[in-house]
């Protein structure tokens, strides 16, 4: 059973995924379409990794066609519950690779901070992205749902499993951090000394 | 003096570029991979959900299909006729039946309240 792609884009997440358990291909080809680049940018902004975030994002996908047969309607909504599974499966990949980098730490440890190691000079962007790295993985993933994937602070709750007040105190406390971080680069930035 | 630590405005206006300079397009390569494991395990699910192929049925057979075939409409006739002849019959022929008086007894005379243990035990006895 196929049905067209023009009419499979008029159906919301929830019904395509149901057509999908049914065998429908087109069905997957539609919700690739539309999940798979929300799930991907997440990934490649939370790791700063495109191999790593290519991962992330065809295991989340995978998850997505696996369950689809139980997918229970009034269950989150899948996007959401896309969200939780790839930030979940970056937060996995952040570990590993610290636990990584500390098996493979030089015995001397280098005391000049990441920032300023990796930064390309006046590349904003990049900054801001390695100082999120810098910052506790909730942390980070609530600034990443909130400031790139537009979501709003109920929605990142119900991403996080947490209270609304619990996100709204990560992102204060993420933004915090990154002030706090990237200050010693405001001039390179361009942002005029506060007196 | 130190650097004083940036200030909402600045912060967003780093999230606003870096929003817009980090390409977040998806690599074709990626799409196949992830339409090619749900070719693979959307595969099982057709197969799981294809029905069983309905028989060429003709006929009576093909009439009786839907209540279970020649043996639900048999029984479905003799149930019918059992209950054309007790609701046209005669009732005092009806409770002469053995089985009746010991229904009967049940509900209406020895017992009063019955549980199904009582009934069970009832008819037991009364056997």
């Amino acid at each position: 059973m196929t049905m067209a792609f023009d009419t499979l884009s008029e159906q919301n997440d929830e019904a395509l995924l149901v057509l999908f358990a049914k065998g429908d291909q087109s069905a997957a080809r539609a919700l690739t379409a539309r999940l798979l680049p929300m799930v991907f940018a997440l990934a490649r902004r939370m790791l700063n990794d495109p191999a790593g975030a290519e991962d992330v994002a065809q295991e989340a996908m995978l998850k997505l066609w696996k369950i689809a047969p139980q997918w229970r309607s009034g269950d989150a909504k899948i996007s959401t519950w896309l969200y939780r599974i790839s930030a979940n499966l970056c937060v996995d990949q952040l570990r590993k690779r610290r636990t990584v980098s500390l098996e493979n730490a030089p015995e001397k440890v280098d005391e000049t901070p990441c920032v300023d190691t990796v930064l390309i000079a006046n590349d904003r962007a990049t900054a801001l992205h390695l100082a999120i790295a810098q910052l506790p993985e909730r942390q980070q993933m609530a600034l990443n749902l909130r400031h790139f994937q537009e979501l709003s602070n109920p929605e990142i709750a119900e991403v996080m499993k947490a209270s609304i007040e619990a996100v709204e105190s990560l992102l204060s406390r993420g933004r915090r951090g990154l002030a706090s971080i990237l200050a010693p680069r405001r001039a390179e930035f361009g942002f005029v000394q506060e007196k | 003096m130190a650097d004083s630590d940036l200030n909402e405005t600045e912060l967003a206006i780093l999230f606003e570029e870096a929003k817009l300079t980090l390409p977040v397009d998806v690599p074709t390569g990626l799409t196949e991979q992830v339409l090619a494991d749900a070719a693979q395990i959307g595969a099982a699910y057709a197969v799981q959900d294809t029905p069983p192929k309905a028989k060429n049925l003709t006929g009576f057979r093909r009439l009786f299909a839907p209540i279970g075939g020649l043996s639900g409409a048999l029984a479905l006739a003799v149930f019918a006729g059992f209950g054309l002849m007790a609701g046209l019959g005669d009732p005092e022929r009806l409770y002469s039946l053995p089985v009746m008086e010991d229904i009967l007894a049940v509900f209406l005379v020895e017992i009063s309240n019955p549980t199904p243990l009582d009934t069970l035990e009832y008819l037991m006895a009364e056997s």
